[in-house]
């Protein structure tokens, strides 16, 4: 493993890396192929698996804004892709994100294996909508594939707990982040 | 060559990528920077508004901006924090002339005649009206010891420079020793973006460049969403600017972390077009707390747009362009291929305009004789008509072209055609090609309210919203035995279906709208637009406007109420029986 992967994934300390599915286990045989949402750090190329619930730290953005960084990774598919990404508030379903559909260029090695983009994507949390608190509660991000041709090739989704910063140096992010 | 004066101009902050305020973090005291930096902090100077495009696609935020600004010229600066090292290009001023045409929020009236009615300009032949419009003229408007710099080039007038914001000193020094215009109070505010993988944009004008060379900048960078650092321009605000955003995507944009407000039409002047609509707006979303509230002036299919930018065959053919080598032959390849654009703006009612990109480069090539302009022969009419002025009338004046230049480079101003103006303009065109809707979005903050960045995003589900509002007016002819349109009692039903009774007449032009003295909200509705679903409306005063309008008439019928001329009172209560049972309630939209 490179170094610089091992470094961001061990920066992780907040993620429980409770690892993937099988390397050879469908995860939905109903689907064409596989997508895993892992867990990430700004502009890196680490991954993490993550369990439902995990707690993710909100990173602050270079714009004041705040993002969960996400590491989707994908088997069975090349090509050029789409990809959706939402996030909802467990509690009561409302949705927090609905983020604008990535173009993502896949290569043949993924048909055979995992294969992921070079850098993590942020997730934009924060500023949250009118009213709507984006840290302290579970969150819900799901992300679908899909084909240029609009077949939906491989959804996952992935429950995690956003948090601010404790004390003085999160007051921004709870500030930003209360809705 | 025609040296351009040296002229103080007016400045505004605006900045396109928002720098995620820190310096909000006590919102109501935040006195940040602009990132158009003034020359001196203690020059006051003026932002007469912001208007930006947004365009949203694969991740990547695009943002044309227009620039306004005034201060001296050779001091002029721009800092904007930066998420990521972005790709800069020049933008076109006309995109926004045709935006704000496209898509200006209307306001007309359908009339309706009961009896003879002498000043039915269709008299004779059926039921009349007419269409009005509040301004059909604006279609015309690193580490320590490190150096931060991570770019540096120009595009157009602008030198411009990307820095490493991961360290505040270097990058302020940088700065200061390469002539950027760091004002005081700077060091505080930049603060809250310094921070690893952070970038600032700077800016300023290309020696020999005036601020009339300032033309729109179009930034490109990766974002989920769109945000406006409204924070940042606080400083350099005036009180209630406007903010002007249009979103392109596909689907109706949002304001996410603003409320939403859907004004009451009942407040507008409809007999003026609405001529008090910004005034409606700036007071409906001050209903709001925080004053951080959003309308929607336009939600639709962005074919409004297509084919206004780039139509067909606009521009024709540099190379023939580069080919015309007389003055007179180049001026009109350019007048013949779509350079300047028309509109009922000229003394005359009909004139070209040309884009100030367009004259900044033909005055610094092909000026106009210094007699010409003392005679106020503006640039445009010279280019406009330049085989008149080149020809007859220099045959008829040579003493009036002893300073002529002629003397040009075809194919050197031809390039800076296309870079200035061929190549932003049809970039802009493309913009809706690329995306299928457009949003419109505006409203007022004073810099005390600039506390919280907007960011849009988009919700599917939402109705477009259409510019051109419609009310009903009706003239009672029948109750007066020499009706005027003045003085006759009329009944205006607005969209939204609420009543204005005009008991005395509608008044002459001068005649002040009546119902600026109703106590009543400005707003109609107060939401919050989700990213799905229909909005959530919070405050619904439909009610407290019926209220305040049926206390407005009751007044009337004491004789003291509406209308251009003072009321009788028995002619009111006689017209109101009558008018309310014509009357008929519309649905709200």
């Amino acid at each position: 493993m490179p170094v610089r992967i091992a470094l961001a994934i061990a920066s992780l300390s907040l993620l429980a890396c409770a690892g993937g599915p099988d390397e050879n286990e469908k995860i939905d045989p109903d689907l064409i192929a596989d997508l895993e949402i892992g867990l990430s750090t700004s502009g890196s190329e680490g991954f993490a698996s993550a369990e439902d619930g995990t707690d993710v730290q909100l990173a602050s953005g270079a714009q004041g804004g705040f993002h969960v960084w996400t590491a989707p990774r994908f088997r069975g598919a090349a090509g050029t892709l789409y990809l959706d990404r939402r996030a909802r508030r467990v509690s009561d379903g409302t949705l927090m994100l609905r983020a604008s559909r990535l173009v993502i260029d896949v290569p043949v090695d993924a048909m055979g294996d995992w294969w992921r983009g070079r850098e993590a994507i942020p997730s934009f949390m924060c500023p949250a909508p009118v009213g709507l608190q984006a840290y302290d509660s579970e969150v819900e991000f799901a992300f679908d594939l899909f084909s240029e041709d609009e077949e939906l090739l491989a959804t996952d989704s992935l429950i995690v707990v956003p948090r601010c910063e404790s004390g003085e140096a999160g007051k921004f992010c709870r500030d930003v982040c209360s809705g | 060559m025609l040296k351009l004066p040296n002229k103080i101009l007016l400045a505004a902050s605006l900045s396109a990528v928002f720098a995620g305020g820190l310096a909000a973090l006590d919102t109501n005291e935040a006195e940040a920077c602009g990132c158009f930096v003034p020359p001196d902090p203690t020059v006051p100077i003026v932002q007469a508004g912001e208007r930006i495009l947004f365009g949203q696609q694969n991740g990547i935020v695009t943002a044309h901006i227009q620039v306004q600004y005034s201060g001296p010229a050779e001091e002029f600066g721009w800092l904007l924090p930066m998420p990521a090292i972005p790709e800069m290009e020049l933008g076109t001023d006309e995109l926004f002339a045709q935006l704000i045409a496209q898509t200006q929020p209307t306001y007309r009236l359908d009339r309706e005649y009961k009896g003879d009615c002498p000043f039915d300009s269709l008299r004779g032949q059926g039921s009349g009206g007419f269409e009005s419009s509040p301004d059909d003229s604006e279609a015309g408007e690193a580490g320590e010891g490190a150096t931060p710099l991570v770019l540096r080039d120009s595009v157009g007038p602008f030198d411009y420079a990307v820095l490493r914001a991961d360290a505040k000193q270097p990058m302020l020094d940088w700065l200061d020793d390469n002539g950027f215009f760091v004002p005081g109070g700077t060091e505080d505010v930049v603060d809250a973006y310094i921070q690893p993988g952070a970038y600032f944009l700077a800016l300023k004008l290309l020696k020999g460049n005036d601020v009339g060379d300032l033309q729109p900048v179009v930034i490109s960078y990766q974002s989920d969403l769109p945000m406006i650092p409204i924070i940042l321009t606080s400083v350099a605000a005036d009180p209630n600017m406007g903010v002007q955003v249009w979103v392109a995507g596909d689907d109706r944009a949002i304001p996410r972390n603003y409320h939403h407000t859907r004004i009451n039409d009942a407040a507008i002047d409809w007999l003026k077009a609405g001529a008090n609509y910004v005034d409606v707006v700036t007071d409906a979303v001050d209903e709001i707390e925080g004053h951080h509230s959003f309308v929607t002036e336009y939600a639709g299919p962005s074919n409004v747009m297509l084919d206004v930018l780039d139509y067909q065959g606009r521009f024709g053919s540099m190379a023939e362009l580069a080919a015309q080598t007389s003055a007179i032959s180049f001026v009109n390849y350019i007048n013949n291929s779509g350079y300047p654009l028309f509109g009922n703006n000229g003394p005359n009612g009909f004139a070209p305009t040309y884009a100030s990109a367009i004259l900044n480069i033909l005055t610094s090539h092909l000026p106009v004789p210094s007699a010409l302009l003392d005679e106020d022969i503006t640039a445009a009419e010279y280019y406009w008509n330049i085989s008149y002025y080149l020809g007859q009338y220099r045959d008829e004046n040579p003493g009036k072209f002893l300073d002529l230049d002629i003397d040009f480079s075809p194919t050197e101003v031809a390039a800076e055609l296309q870079e200035r103006v061929v190549d932003p303009t049809l970039a802009a065109g493309q913009m809706f090609r690329d995306h299928d809707y457009l949003s419109r979005l505006f409203t007022t903050l004073s810099p005390n309210e600039m506390t919280k960045d907007p960011v849009f995003s988009f919700n599917p589900d939402l109705p477009d919203v259409s510019n051109v509002h419609s009310g009903e007016i009706t003239y009672y002819c029948h109750l007066l035995a020499e009706p005027t349109q003045e003085t006759t009692p009329a009944v205006l039903i607005t969209e939204q279906g609420f009543k204005l009774v005009y008991s005395s007449g509608t008044g002459d032009a001068d005649a002040e709208n009546p119902y600026a003295s109703v106590v009543m909200p400005q707003s109609h509705y107060q939401e919050l637009l989700r990213e799905e679903g229909e909005p959530e409306v919070v405050v619904d005063n439909t009610a407290l406007i019926r209220t305040a309008l049926h206390n407005a008439h009751q007044e009337d019928n004491g004789g003291c109420f509406v209308g251009g001329s003072s009321s009788t009172g028995l002619g009111s209560l006689a017209f109101f029986g009558l008018a309310l049972l014509g009357l008929r309630r519309r649905r709200d939209s």
